[in-house]
This record gives C-alpha cells, structure tokens and sequence, in this order.
C-alpha cells in the first residue's frame, strides 16, 4: 500500500494507511490526557479517536489544554 | 421618542461606548445591570476585571483565596506593592473601586466549589474562568453547564496561551468535550514561568468577549477554541464538537 501524507501540526508526516487517529497518536506517544485533536478545523471528540481513518492531505493538530492563569 | 436610560454622568463617563452603534446607550445600560463572576484572580483574572470595572459592569464576584506575593507582581498588574501579603480579592476589591466607585465587587476568599461554585454561577450573567488549575476548570464548566450559565475560558503559561467560550444556554459542547481526561500539570506559571503581556493578552480578549455577550453582541468564538503563540504572533482557531462521552454533558 503507498503512503499517505497529512499535515501534523503543519509539517507533513508520511504513513502507511489504513490508519485511525488512535493508532497514530499511540505511534507518535502523544499525550492524550487533557488533549483537543483538530482535523481540517475541527476538534474530533475523543470518542471517535479509535474509528476515525487518515486520508491523504488532511490537517491533523493537537493541542494541549493550559490550566495556568 | 427616546428615553434616556443613563445620567449624565454617566454619558459622559460612557461616552465612548455611546459612540458605538453596537453598544450605545441600551448597551451601556446592560453593562451597568451586568453582574460576572470572575474565578481566580491571578494574571487572568486581574487584567480583565480592570477592563470590566473601567467599562462600567455593574456587579463583580471575585474568587481566589490566594495572598499577594511578590512573583505575582510581574504579571498581575492591578496590584501594587503595598498589596503584598493581602489577599487577592480585598487588594482587588480596593483597586476596582478605585477605578470605577460605583462598581458593587464581592469577594469570596475561600475554595470556591461545589455548592457555592453552583450558586454563584446561577447568580451571574456570564462566568469567566480565570482560574490556575484542571481541577478548578472542571468544576467551573460543570457548575456552568448545571446553571446553563455562558463560560468565557482563557488560560495562558510561558508564551502560550488558549481562548475557548460555552454558550450553556444553547446546546453547546463542554471544556471536558475539548479537553477530557486531563490531569494537573507539570507546566504551570510556577514550573514553567509566564510573560506578562501573553497572559493579559488572554484576559484582555476574556474581558472584550464579555462586554460582547452582555451588550448582546454576536461573537464567533462561542464554540470555538483558540491556541495564541506569542512567540509567533500566531493564532490557530478550530471548532469544537461535543463528545457523546462526556462525563460532564453528555445526557
Ligand atoms: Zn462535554
């Protein structure tokens, strides 16, 4: 199967499909306590993570909440 | 025929607002009958309560139960140094009047939680979380979610900093949809460090998109969340969607 590329956090990452949000982030060792993934603009629920595929191209960012004030 | 609402003091000390086709004197009015609710009253909460003090909402509740130290001062620019060693919200308090005498600000100097976090929430038109840790975020989004309570969130550490607001009132994702299963961090003001204009850049759009909300201005950012990179200059916006798992709203 060809590699796919997305963007990670704007710079592109290759990898081999299928493969869902889960299986990427347990790749990559993410922190995903406490953590917003966004796709193309848009935060995917936690709940979805697992069934959730990666297509070619699109954005993928992660962010970590901030509790200081 | 138009009545005037406002005293001429007050059009005059509102002048500018009146000035703005989005606010004007019925808009000014909503300020004046406004009451927020202001938890923490560090770099966040401090910044934006001057800007609602100076802007004329009528009613402040502040919470924190911390004590001025001198680390504080770099970033909390509302205090002075003959503050130290007071608590936040009575340095606080004598400041915001200071600035506008005809504020009502209450102080509650204990944890606020449970309970007396719910009531104050039902008690306020728009909440903002100004607080310092997970803990403190959580139970202030689930107080807001229960009162159905809009929620104006900002956070900010070293040169970061994230905007994200709730509108309960509608059907409306969570901060526990945006951020589950977090836990307290290693990276706070305290372990990481914070400058000053990146957290009162934070508070400044805290205080804006109140004003915003009772002048009964639209705003995109209701579920939405905003990361700020300060080292940058950059912003990133995405959309927040809500989690059918929630431990907080999922029904
Ligand atoms: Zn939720």
């Amino acid at each position: 199967m060809n590699q796919i590329q997305i963007l990670l956090n704007g710079q592109p990452h290759n990898l081999t499909p299928p493969m869902s949000l889960s299986q990427l982030l347990n790749q990559l060792d993410v922190e995903t306590k406490g953590t917003a993934i966004a796709i193309d603009g848009e935060v995917i629920p936690s709940s979805d993570w697992s069934e959730f595929p990666l297509e070619q191209g699109l954005k993928l960012q992660v962010f970590h909440a901030i509790a200081g004030g | 025929m138009s009545v005037s609402l406002l005293n001429d003091h007050q059009a005059r000390r509102y002048s500018r607002h009146l000035l703005l086709a989005d606010i004007g004197e019925i808009g000014q009015q909503r300020l004046l009958d406004a009451k927020v609710l202001l938890v923490g009253m560090g770099g966040l909460g401090s910044v934006a309560a001057q800007y609602l003090a100076a802007a004329g909402v009528g009613q402040l509740v502040i919470a924190d139960f911390d004590t001025l130290e001198e680390s504080n001062l770099q970033r909390q620019v509302l205090y002075r140094e003959s503050n130290l060693g007071q608590l936040k919200v009575e340095a606080a308090r004598e400041q915001l009047l200071s600035i506008n005498s005809e504020l009502q600000v209450r102080t509650v100097s204990r944890r606020l939680e449970g309970q007396q976090l719910q009531m104050e929430a039902q008690l306020a038109d728009v909440v903002l979380d100004c607080s310092d840790n997970i803990a403190t975020r959580y139970a202030v989004n689930t107080a807001c979610k229960q009162t159905n309570t809009p929620l104006i969130s900002g956070a900010a550490v070293a040169f970061d900093g994230q905007l994200m607001m709730f509108d309960f009132r509608s059907t409306s994702a969570c901060y526990q949809c945006l951020f589950p299963n977090a836990v307290e961090q290693q990276l706070n003001c305290a372990t990481a460090g914070i400058l000053g204009p990146v957290v009162g850049t934070m508070a400044t759009l805290q205080a804006l998109e109140a004003l915003k909300f009772i002048a009964q201005m639209p705003s995109p950012q209701w579920g939405r969340f905003s990361h700020f990179d300060g080292r940058n200059l950059e912003w990133m916006h995405v959309k927040i969607r809500s989690n059918p798992e929630c431990p907080c709203c999922a029904s």
